[in-house]
């Protein structure tokens, strides 16, 4: 009973740390169709921004801020020199573009911040706390209330202003959207800035439990993916639920299965699944038909 | 015209001289050798820098130092550096650039084990001796294919061997083992498993984990309930550091054993106060000044620390003692006369008995080109962030 729950807060543990960075994936395709596979980078320079800053001594909540400004300036750069010089090809272009990228991005973070792991010191006080006889750091659970945070902003964000209007409108039928004043370049130039925010609060926030490195991102961006098609892509609820399953099946199959077989346990049933439902837990028929 | 002849002759004189001098600067002067030419490929850019720089770092210290002192009998040597980028192409076509146009006497390195891999067909089909700075025990073995190879790290085999000796002294005989599933750690799993019975140990749960995992709580919770009396961590960072901290917040209080994979200062600094009690198998260059001095190798690991951190400013960590060994091997085969390819590798392997040098004491035979014994390894622990000897 206890290893049952210690084996759940774990899956929970993973499985945010996961969510957190499909959420970039998510806000990115709605928008463009493009799945952005630099996210993981994003999610990367995050960490990495945020060790760099702490560690010269600026205080947290500076460096939050400094953290999220730089890699949403990465974030607008790629789009402004690459994607948009690239617009008219098709996704598919799109997507090795992003690719490419993400290989550049990942060349220059070992230059600058070498290739050792660097480590960061916790929001909070750590000692962990033990609920019937499982522990749970508070960093984790910091991970856990900042990505409920960002989905409830999300949700705020999409529905309840006119920019998120405008987003919407660009992402389920741009040619219409543009008939009404909506520029689908701001919105797409927007998406990557957003996802790159997003990225960075990912990369901040896990940055006390993963040790950032410069070659973390593509693990993250690998399981943030898998996430976000799990819950359905195009939508930010669907990627936390995707997110939590897989952290959950992971930790589960290791558990009480075997640590050797947890990938196979836990993509078995991602692809049940997704046979079950193609379109993942909360996609529409039409995926990315606005609903983010 | 007769007048012409001893012109003739004396032209060809002349062109026979000549053509001594450019024979001398391909190295041989009647046959005797000029210069001893030596080949070193080692990772110095790609993945595997941190093993890579150390090595290439030695070498070159080396090789400054004998000639500075007058060569190897007089003879100066030149170590002919090979960068292979971490990439087993790269390695084979220096390994071949080396052994076919630059004509070495012997070849060292790679620093990984697949590089070294992949060079070791070329040394066998060339017959060079080849001397490898990597871990895996498939370089040496199995002996028949490894006529023309020799290497100077530890195996798992050895660190395993260390890590069970220590376990029986504390009277630990239930573990639990949790390995990367990569190359490094499920070869260590393999050796943990292999020699568990003859050291009376009890493996009562296995568990595994992939490089990048964030968190593996769920493994040491696993390993706990399954009443083991010590957690063996075999990988490289960050993934034993991960575990140390996972085993510290859940308030698990077993003892953690690491692999001589994270002999470094930055398993200590990832993990920070979780490191504290975490012991390993070490080389003894990761804290020389810890070394009893009445220790059979104190003078040349002192020394070459010494001459290593006056050199280059950083620690020459483990991977330094490789490459300080791989060139003094070939060195001493050269210093007894032995010039040729396969006087060389008959050298090593018939007369290094009881070699002293950095990473252990040395005895090839010809069933066994690694030449170490678990002894070469020590015990080490994290006491106040520092990798503390165990006497």
């Amino acid at each position: 009973m206890q290893d049952l729950l210690q084996f759940t807060l774990t899956g929970i543990t993973i499985g945010s740390i996961y969510a957190i960075v499909a959420l970039g994936f998510v806000t990115i395709y709605s928008v463009t169709k493009v799945i952005n596979l630099a996210q993981g980078e994003f999610v990367m320079l995050g960490g990495l921004t945020m060790f760099s800053l702490v560690s010269v001594g600026v205080p947290y909540w500076l460096s939050f801020i400094a953290t999220i400004l730089f890699v949403t300036l990465i974030g607008w750069l790629m789009e402004f020199l690459l994607i948009r010089r690239a617009k008219g090809a098709d996704a598919i272009s799109l997507i090795i573009l992003t690719i490419g990228t993400s290989i550049f991005i990942r060349g220059i973070s070992s230059m600058v911040w070498g290739k050792d792991q660097h480590t960061v010191a916790p929001f909070t006080e750590n000692t962990p706390v033990t609920i019937g006889g499982a522990s749970i750091t508070p960093q984790s659970i910091w991970v856990v209330l900042i990505m409920l945070l960002v989905v409830g902003l999300m949700y705020m964000f999409i529905d309840k202003t006119m920019l998120g209007k405008a987003f919407q409108a660009s992402s389920v039928n741009p040619m219409a959207a543009r008939l009404m004043g909506i520029s689908p370049k701001r919105m797409s130039s927007f998406s990557f800035v957003l996802s790159a925010a997003l990225g960075a609060i990912a990369g901040l926030a896990i940055a006390p439990i993963i040790f950032p490195a410069y070659d973390m991102g593509a693990m993250l961006g690998i399981k943030g993916f898998s996430a976000a098609i799990l819950g359905g892509l195009g939508s930010a609820p669907g990627a936390v639920i995707g997110g939590l399953l897989i952290g959950l099946f992971e930790s589960m199959g290791a558990g009480y299965v075997s640590s050797g077989m947890k990938d196979i346990i836990t993509f078995s049933i991602f692809l049940l699944i997704l046979i079950i439902r193609p379109n993942g837990i909360l996609g529409e028929k039409t995926i990315g038909k606005g609903g983010l | 015209m007769f007048k012409k002849i001893p012109m003739l002759i004396l032209a060809a004189m002349i062109s026979l001289v000549l053509a001594a001098c450019s024979d001398a600067d391909a190295g041989s002067e009647n046959g005797e050798l000029t210069e001893y030419k030596i080949g070193a490929i080692y990772s110095k850019t790609g993945p595997n820098s941190p093993l890579g720089e150390p090595e290439w770092n030695a070498a070159k210290l080396l090789e400054e130092k004998i000639n500075a002192d007058g060569g190897i009998d007089g003879i100066p040597l030149k170590i002919i550096l090979a960068d292979d980028e971490s990439s087993q192409e790269k390695a084979t076509q220096e390994a071949n650039r080396l052994v076919n146009d630059e004509n070495v006497l012997a070849l060292i390195g790679s620093s990984g084990s697949g590089e070294s891999l992949a060079i070791k067909g070329i040394a066998t089909q060339q017959k060079v001796t080849m001397i490898s700075a990597a871990a895996s025990t498939h370089i040496v073995e199995p002996v028949e294919d490894a006529e023309w190879v020799f290497k100077t790290p530890q195996s798992d085999r050895q660190a395993v061997e260390r890590i069970y000796m220590y376990l029986n002294e504390q009277g630990i005989n239930k573990i639990g083992t949790i390995s990367d599933s990569n190359a490094f750690g499920s070869s260590g799993l393999e050796q943990l498993e292999a020699l568990a019975d003859e050291y009376d140990i009890k493996i009562v749960a296995k568990e595994s984990y992939n490089t990048q995992d964030p968190d593996m709580s769920t493994q040491v919770t696993k390993i706990n309930s399954a009443k083991a009396e010590a957690i063996v961590v075999w990988g490289t960072n960050p993934g034993p550091a991960v575990i140390a901290k996972n085993a510290h917040d859940l308030g698990i209080k077993l003892p953690v054993f690491g692999s001589h994979g994270i002999a470094n200062q930055n398993f200590i600094s990832l993990a920070g106060e979780a490191a504290e009690g975490v012991v390993i198998p070490t080389g003894k260059l990761l804290f020389p000044d810890q070394i009893p001095e009445d220790d059979i190798q104190y003078s040349v690991v002192s020394e070459f620390y010494k001459e290593y951190t006056e050199k280059y400013d950083s620690e020459p960590t483990n991977f330094g003692s490789y490459g300080y060994d791989n060139v003094m091997l070939a060195v001493e085969a050269l210093k007894n006369g032995a010039t040729d390819r396969e006087a060389i590798r008959d050298y090593l392997e018939e007369n290094i008995k009881d070699w002293i040098g950095t990473t252990g004491v040395y005895n090839y035979t010809a069933d066994d080109h690694n030449g170490l014994g678990p002894e070469s390894f020590v015990m080490a622990t994290v006491k106040d962030g520092k990798w503390t000897y165990i006497e």
